[in-house]
């Protein structure tokens, strides 16, 4: 039809990058008691109306779903009603990060042979306990034109709603009652679709949505008290724990052996510690109640391998062995936006140990390889701790490492040979970026990690070649991690008429380009600083430099420094990037990219020597 | 460091069969692989040489059966391998293992349709004492796929791990093929011990051979007098190591094995193998005789009836030339029999229609053989004397170790004074180019008795293209915004000879060749071919219309990507235009495009700039320190030239400073790269022309290549000043 015609052909305009868009979407949200199961139910259906905007289109609509979820309903129908679902494929989700999971999948194929044709499709999903029903998120893969989410709350039921990120959309809450229920409808509009871009923050600090806290229901004759507090929520996750069959005698003898030569208890825990992050593998099981109850501390201590909560409940347990006041800590990281005043699964996804030395709470996260004792990795750093404390808990918020940086730094001694520089290479890692660099380094196996490890050194530069790699102790977690090489820079050197032209850093480590038409904040993995600093020793006969005027940048975000000086016979050059904030929102692009820019114009100038 | 394994290659063992069966008790399996006895199987320490090494197989042991009792099919076959684990690295690679159906496990092995495993692993320490691994209870199983993580790992740890299939598949036609292994002996990490097995009963047909300096293949005693076994084992072999440029088969140690089933002697006739005269018996090669005998039965050129629609086209236009007649048949073939069938193909993909045929009947359904005989009919009907070719491509190995039918190519000689060779069809076929793997190769000739019997064999050598016909030439003009932040490209690309078929698939979008094609050949589009075109019709039509306008984008889109990976810096503002396909002719392929580079390629250095020249040739092969030295042949797609001459607008109040680094010459026997450059008129003008003199080269040739590629590396590296006057 060529009103519809008409209507893709302006979508299409305003959504470039989009095949697809959701013209309407109705969610209704209703819940059930299951005499049976003495739980509480949520029924979720959605209605969605999908309009192909490109010439033609072909995807595929999911629906996710678990061991404590059902898709009851999943149907594709024309325009005209009829349906068309067609094979409706069912598949476990594969992910590199996790091992096994009970999460799965069921979508179909949608094809949108015309602009403007349109699809309907209705789907149910039912949550067996409404503990799993966290959250409903207004965006959706595709922008949405016209959405609305109804949820009806009968008077049985004490349910609360958080609403977030709604600042800035157009989303309208009206609350009715019907038939003694209360009905709640948001009504929104025009949300683009959820982006899959590189570095970007978690879900939750981006997009308009809603948790569902399910507190209490009553029955004929009881109130059935559910996450009503943060103590109820503890409560469930401490039962689990509490179920978990120990047995010490198992690596009793182990802890022994990792004690015994230990000065201070500092260095027993250290042991105890480290000995985890070296020696059990993290392989991650979500699979319902196995998503939230540890394996017991002998089952990983035995198979040397487990996920996080087995990693913390062997940390805990062995330090318990020792004789250390060590407990267990559920935390979420840095993908999520919530903290512990939210009486929800969807607040934590992570467990950790701590052990109390001294009067001290010290975090312990046996996933962090390499990680060192009384430091915190940043996806931790800020976020609330849920802790242990007799039966009961405390939060504590995980405090960031300020003491040590996260700093990768190059210093180079370089002579002119030809066209070439050649010289030394001092490079350290430290903080969080040595534990990244041991990461990746023990990732490579045999001969392959030198050959890597030489690439890595070079960056982007092809014409860099290194030699004669000295590294420190490469297991080593409690000093810096240092290594030392000669280098060869080729083609680094240009000679017109007598003049000598440099480019005198080797590696112009530059700051990230970030796409001016990015949909969500940039969110750099780690808070990080780079420096590199070069000696050049003045060829024979060459007294006389022109350098390139020096760059400062501070903002915000960072500080840039560029430096160039020629003293005794030798110019210096120093280039420092520290990285301020770990966000840069949207509108703080263009001062980025001002920098970025500057600082790749600075890096391709070169020096000039003359005799 | 981004984690980023590249993992080396692993050929895979592959075969297939539909199995429902029990597997054999657990225990008696362990005992039998992990038999005391088997003093190969016992070995514990890695040799010194490989104590650097990641891992280190120090056993491994497939075995293949193949047995049948009338009605069914049985193939049991295990996988047992033994690997010490060096490294962290290792330790996490093997951790985890999964097999399941139709894909390849952890471990590199794979069995098609089996649908019972038996699998068994323990771990040794390296004090001797062995864990064995309670499978069932430790794996996890979604989807009919298990994994297991497997326990108490550590670097010095051996992981010894059969894989047992018990497959059965019933047969309906008393035929099957079984799909052929190919590949070299070695694996991605050093193997102590290694052996292949295959043991095949009465009515199966074994192919199998070891090449390239490969233990011989060995017949071992078995118990059944119908039941013969043939081993290949090898001891100390190094780990892989593919180099660029090589082909792992025409060089390194290997083996290649092929079973067929036929019941009844009547099926063996059917099966698309070379097949032994007598089942069960190891056949090791193809003779001459042997080819006559297969091709001999297969072979029968077409009768004039199904011809006779190329010979009124030629007629209708009135083409005389014997050998233009065959290369106008050739094109007309493309369009008809294949080219258009593709849109038939994307409307089904689409769910447009689902079985759309062309509008006329004027088309050859093509496989191998029907090809062949068609241009034999033709070729009779035309009077050209023609031979049938029997070829294999250089990356199988050669003729004479011909072992497997689908390593073949099958194909004509047309006895002109400079004969033509056909092979087979593909979008952008030309006819005086066949494909580049067969070039230089020896091969069979057939000579063809009253166009239905094969007799006389004889060998040949294809002939090899030069790297005078096969050119790819650029020309660039380049200029520059003020202040050398924005650099403008104008291009004008040419193809020629074999550069010609590959690189019209790069950047011709389908629809507009095939629109071509329609015109040329006065065809009809599916959804056009009743008069009065019907509502169906119709919807299918804009429906096409929607599809196509989808491909073109994303071929676009392609096809800038290419761009930016030629010159290896983003691109923008691209635009493009093909001037002359020269899909009928040896004519070039020609395009004009444009395209601009921000912020790249220049440096500052005061009031002066630095140019990088030499990246408007594009990237150039560089050469890392270990590939100086070089132990293997070459092989190169084609011989081959690049020329590019580019001319660069300086500046106003500029000058050009370093010309000179501008002039290189570097020659040899093998290639060269020379280039020259002139300031004309306030223009840099300089030419690169870079020389693959040949298509595969000796390992002695070597040292003569590195220079010119060397001098190729150096130039697109070279700089010169802009200096402000």
């Amino acid at each position: 039809m060529p009103e519809n015609i008409s209507l893709a052909k302006e979508l299409k305009a305003k959504y470039e990058d989009d095949d697809i868009v959701i013209k309407n979407k109705t969610t209704r949200v209703t819940f059930k008691r299951n005499k049976q199961s003495g739980k509480l139910e949520a029924l979720v259906s959605e209605k969605l109306n999908l309009v192909g905007i490109s010439s033609s289109a072909r995807i595929q609509y999911p629906v996710f779903y678990d061991s404590e979820s059902k898709v009851e309903r999943f149907m594709l129908k024309s325009n005209k009603g009829r349906d068309v679902t067609g094979m409706v494929k069912d598949e476990a989700i594969k992910s590199q990060d996790l091992f096994h999971t009970d999460y799965r999948v069921k979508y179909t194929n949608l094809s949108f042979p015309l602009q403007g044709y349109n699809r309907l499709l209705e789907i149910e999903k039912k949550y067996t306990d409404s503990k799993y029903f966290t959250s409903l998120y207004f965006s959706d893969r595709f922008p949405v034109l016209n959405g609305k989410l109804i949820v009806t709350l009968p008077s049985w039921l004490e349910l609360d709603i958080k609403q977030f990120n709604f600042e800035g959309y157009s989303i309208e809450k009206k609350e009715t009652t019907k038939d003694g229920s209360s009905v709640i409808t948001y009504s929104y509009s025009d949300l683009d679709a959820k982006s899959e871009e590189e570095n970007m923050l978690g879900p939750s600090y981006m997009y308009p949505h809603v948790l569902f806290i399910a507190k209490s229901f009553k029955t004929k004759d009881s109130t059935v008290n559910l996450f009503s507090s943060t103590e109820d929520l503890f409560k469930w996750y401490n039962g689990l724990v509490q179920s978990v069959e120990i047995d010490h005698s198992v690596y009793a003898e182990k802890v022994k052996e990792l004690i015994s030569d230990a000065g201070s208890d500092e260095e027993k825990i250290k042991n105890i510690y480290y000995w985890v992050q070296d020696n059990i593998r993290y392989i991650a099981f979500e699979d319902g109640i196995a998503g939230f109850k540890p394996d017991s501390p002998q089952n990983v201590y035995t198979k040397r391998y487990g996920d996080c909560k087995g990693m913390a409940i062997l940390t805990k347990s062995m330090l318990e062995e020792a004789g250390f006041d060590s407990r267990l800590v559920w935390i979420g990281t840095d993908r999520l936006a919530y903290d512990y005043s939210i009486p929800s699964l969807s607040v934590d996804n992570h467990m950790i140990a701590a052990v109390v030395l001294d009067g001290e709470t010290i975090f312990l996260d046996g996933t962090e390889k390499y990680n060192r004792f009384g430091e915190y990795a940043t996806r931790i750093q800020n976020k609330e701790a849920l802790v242990q404390d007799s039966d009961s808990f405390k939060i504590i918020k995980v405090p960031e490492t300020e003491s040590v940086p996260n700093l990768d730094k190059t210093a180079y001694q370089f002579q002119v040979q030809g066209e070439s520089l050649l010289g030394f290479a001092h490079r350290t890692f430290s903080g969080e970026t040595r534990v990244s660099f041991q990461n990746s380094y023990h990732s490579f196996g045999g001969d392959k990690k030198e050959e890597r490890l030489s690439n890595y050194l070079g960056g982007s530069n092809q014409n860099f070649f290194v030699d004669n790699i000295d590294i420190s102790d490469e297991e080593d977690r409690e000093k810096d991690l240092s290594i030392d090489y000669t280098v060869l820079v080729e083609n680094s050197v240009t000679e017109f008429d007598g003049v000598l032209y440099l480019e005198i850093d080797p590696t112009k480590q530059l700051i990230p380009e970030i796409n001016e038409n990015r949909a969500t904040p940039f969110r750099h993995y780690l808070k990080e600083s780079y420096i590199t600093e070069v000696t050049l020793t003045m060829p024979e006969g060459y007294t006389k430099t022109e350098l390139p005027e020096d760059l400062i940048i501070s903002n915000d975000l960072l500080d840039i420094q560029v430096k160039y000086n020629h003293q005794e016979g030798k110019v210096n050059y120093i280039h420092s990037v520290v990285l301020k904030k770990r966000v840069i929102e949207k509108s703080q692009f263009e001062m980025w990219n001002q920098a970025f820019d500057r600082l790749k114009e600075q890096l391709n100038q070169q020096i000039t020597l003359t005799k | 460091m981004k984690r980023n394994y590249s993992v080396a290659l692993i050929l895979c063992v592959l075969f297939s069969s539909f199995a429902i069966s029990q597997s054999k008790d657990l225990k008696e399996l362990q005992d039998q692989f992990w038999n005391p006895k088997n003093k190969n199987a016992s070995i514990t320490e890695v040799p010194e040489n490989w104590q650097k090494e990641s891992a280190v197989i120090l056993y491994v042991d497939e075995f293949y059966k193949y047995t049948n009792n009338g009605k069914k099919m049985y193939n049991p076959s295990h996988f047992h391998q033994r690997i010490k684990l060096l490294d962290k690295a290792a330790v996490e690679e093997f951790s985890e293992f999964s097999f399941d159906k139709n894909s390849s496990s952890g471990y590199g092995f794979v069995n098609f349709y089996r649908e019972k495993s038996t699998v068994g692993i323990k771990v040794i320490k390296p004090s001797g004492e062995e864990i064995i691994i309670d499978v069932d209870a430790e794996s996890v199983e979604q989807d009919k796929e298990k994994k297991i993580a497997i326990p108490n790992l550590e670097i010095g740890d051996i992981v010894d791990l059969f894989v047992f299939e018990d497959d059965f598949q019933r047969t309906f036609s008393g035929t099957h093929v079984y799909k052929p292994v190919e590949r070299v002996i070695s694996r991605s990490f050093p193997i102590l011990f290694s052996r292949v097995a295959v043991e095949v009963e009465n009515d199966y047909f074994l192919n199998m051979e070891s090449f390239n300096g490969a233990p011989k293949v060995k017949e071992e005693q078995t118990d059944k007098k119908s039941t013969r076994r043939y081993a290949i084992e090898a001891t100390q072999v190094e780990k892989s190591d593919f180099p660029r440029w090589f082909y792992p088969l025409a060089e390194l140690p290997s083996l290649k094995f092929q079973v067929t089933f036929a019941l009844r002697s009547k099926n063996e006739d059917y099966a698309q193998v070379f097949l032994a005269d007598k089942d069960a018996v190891r056949k090791s090669g193809v003779s001459k005789e042997e080819i006559v005998a297969y091709y001999g039965d297969r072979f029968g050129a077409q009768k004039r009836g199904n011809v006779k629609d190329v010979l009124r086209y030629l007629e209708d236009k009135g083409i005389k030339n014997k050998r233009k007649q065959l290369e106008e048949a050739l094109y007309y073939l493309r369009h008809r029999s294949y080219n258009r069938f593709l849109e038939l193909l994307i409307a089904r993909e689409n769910n447009i229609r689902y079985s759309a045929l062309p509008c006329d009947t004027d088309y050859v359904i093509l496989n191998e053989d029907t090809f062949v005989n068609y241009f034999a009919g033709l070729a009779k009907q035309l009077e050209i004397d023609y031979d049938v070719i029997v070829a294999t491509a250089d990356y199988n190995g050669t003729i004479d170790n011909l072992l497997l039918r689908s390593n073949v190519s099958y194909g004509l000689r047309f006895n002109f004074d400079e004969p033509m060779y056909l092979f087979d069809v593909s979008p952008h076929v030309q006819s005086d180019y066949f494909p580049e793997n067969l070039e230089g190769t020896k091969v069979y000739t057939l000579s063809v008795k009253k166009n239905r019997k094969l007799e006389d064999v004889d060998f040949d050598i294809l002939p090899v293209t030069t790297a005078e016909e096969n050119i790819s030439k650029q020309l660039l003009d380049v200029s520059f915004t003020n202040d050398f932040k924005n650099i403008a490209v104008n291009r004008e690309q040419h193809y020629k000879g074999q550069f010609k078929p590959y690189e019209l698939s790069r950047r011709l979008v389908f629809e507009d060749f095939l629109n071509e094609e329609f015109t040329r050949y006065n065809t009809k589009h599916f959804y056009h071919c009743k008069k009065r075109q019907s509502k169906s019709d119709k919807e299918a039509e804009s429906k096409m219309k929607s599809v196509m306008k989808t491909y073109r984008d994303k071929k676009i889109e392609r096809i800038e990507k290419l761009v930016t990976n030629e010159f290896d810096v983003e691109i923008k503002e691209y635009d493009y235009k093909v001037k002359n396909t020269g899909r009928y002719s040896n004519d070039a392929l020609i395009i004009s495009d444009q395209f601009s580079i921000e912020n790249e390629f220049v440096k500052k250095a005061g009031p002066n700039y630095l140019v990088e020249v030499g990246k408007f040739i594009g990237g150039q092969v560089q050469l890392e320190a270990d590939e100086i030295n070089r132990t293997k042949g070459v092989h190169l797609d084609h011989a081959k030239t690049f020329h590019y001459e580019v001319k660069i607008t300086i500046p106003e109040g500029y000058e050009v400073v370093g010309l000179d680094k501008l002039q290189r010459n570097s020659r040899s026997a093998s290639g060269s790269f020379t280039s020259e450059a002139v300031i004309e008129g306030g223009v840099l003008k300089y030419t690169t022309t870079k020389v693959y003199a040949k298509r595969k080269y000796d390992v002695s040739e070597w040292d003569s290549m590195v220079p010119w590629l060397q001098e190729a590396y150096d130039f697109s590296q070279e700089k010169i000043m802009f200096k402000k006057v």
